[in-house]
């Protein structure tokens, strides 16, 4: 009984470890900083197929900041900065930054 | 008073160790196919991965070949059962952007091409097998360049093209046009959109006989 049991244990853990599986996939957002709130949460404005788009990335303790290819702070990402955003996620809405590149303004297109 | 049994427990039997082998195995292969190919590949054999919500119902289903592009070998000469496809397209790739371009061929199957652009870009022309994951990426020509010639005989089966970056804040047009006997393209988008073409076959160029 004891070995089913251990049995069942077992199956059940392997179970959990692979429900947080998801299709996760690659996002670049090119846009201005917004807000970068307490719990590390990176608001950012910019475009998704040409429409506007606020996209919300959260940064973790593996995200690389960087600015001219050099490590920057995260209180570098002040509003209005601009920064390309490389991030992880299931979808538009569940996304951890992997590398954010602070980037001089983009030029506008007349 | 209830009886305890301090007896150590018996050893298990070579019987049950086979089968609680065969039951973790089993365990093992029906979450593989339930739940790890269609999160981790894309592979839902059960369709499992659609009602747990594991893949993305938009993902377009795997590419499988035209037969007639595949090439039959006779010494040097690589023939095929149809014409080979052409394709003229161009990009604009917005600030720090990028885009991914590439042709499904056989393995052997050729292709030629000359693309250019306004401002230098980093560029990888590499191929993806088909089936396999992105570690499985082979990079082929990567550097920074406005443009570049050549031609390809496909080492295997599966997606051949460019990954194309803008590196600065301003716009950069890309111009490509290519020949060779592939089934179709597939432009990825970094907003994570892909818009398959179907490049026409070269005989579509052929003007009727002057009577």
């Amino acid at each position: 009984m004891t070995r089913i049991s251990a049995a069942i244990v077992l199956a059940g853990a392997l179970l959990a470890s692979a429900l947080p599986l998801s299709a996760h996939e690659r996002f670049r957002f090119v846009g201005t900083v917004v807000a970068l709130d307490d719990t590390k949460l990176l608001t950012v404005k910019t475009k998704v197929s040409n429409a506007d788009f606020t996209a919300e990335i959260q940064i973790t303790n593996e995200t690389t900041i960087q600015r001219d290819g050099q490590p920057a702070p995260e209180s570098d990402l002040k509003a209005g900065v601009t920064v390309v955003v490389d991030a992880w996620g299931d979808d538009y809405f569940d996304l951890e930054a992997l590398t954010i590149r602070i980037v001089p303004p983009i030029q506008q297109k007349d | 008073m209830t009886d305890v049994d301090l007896r150590p427990p018996q050893p298990a039997t070579a019987k049950q160790l086979w089968m609680a082998t065969a039951a973790a195995a089993a365990v093992a292969a029906l979450l593989l196919g339930t739940i790890v190919l269609p999160a981790e590949y894309g592979v839902d054999p059960l369709g499992t991965g659609a009602a747990l919500g594991l893949v993305r119902p938009d993902e377009p289903p795997p590419l499988t070949f035209e037969h007639a592009l595949v090439p039959v070998q006779t010494g040097p000469l690589a023939q095929f059962a149809a014409p080979y496809k052409i394709d003229v397209v161009s990009f604009d790739l917005d600030p720090y952007q990028f885009l991914e371009y590439k042709y499904h061929l056989a393995q052997g199957a050729g292709l030629v091409f000359s693309w250019e652009s306004s401002a230098p870009v980093m560029y990888d022309f590499h191929g993806a097998p088909d089936g396999g994951s992105s570690a499985s990426e082979v990079s082929v020509d990567r550097r920074t360049g406005d443009g570049a010639s050549g031609g390809l005989a496909a080492p295997f089966a599966g997606m051949h093209g460019w990954y194309w970056e803008n590196p600065g804040g301003t716009p950069i047009a890309i111009r490509l046009s290519s020949a060779g006997f592939y089934d179709v393209a597939v432009e990825y988008r970094s907003d994570g959109r892909r818009i398959t073409r179907e490049p026409s076959p070269a005989t579509s160029l052929f003007t009727a006989p002057e009577r």
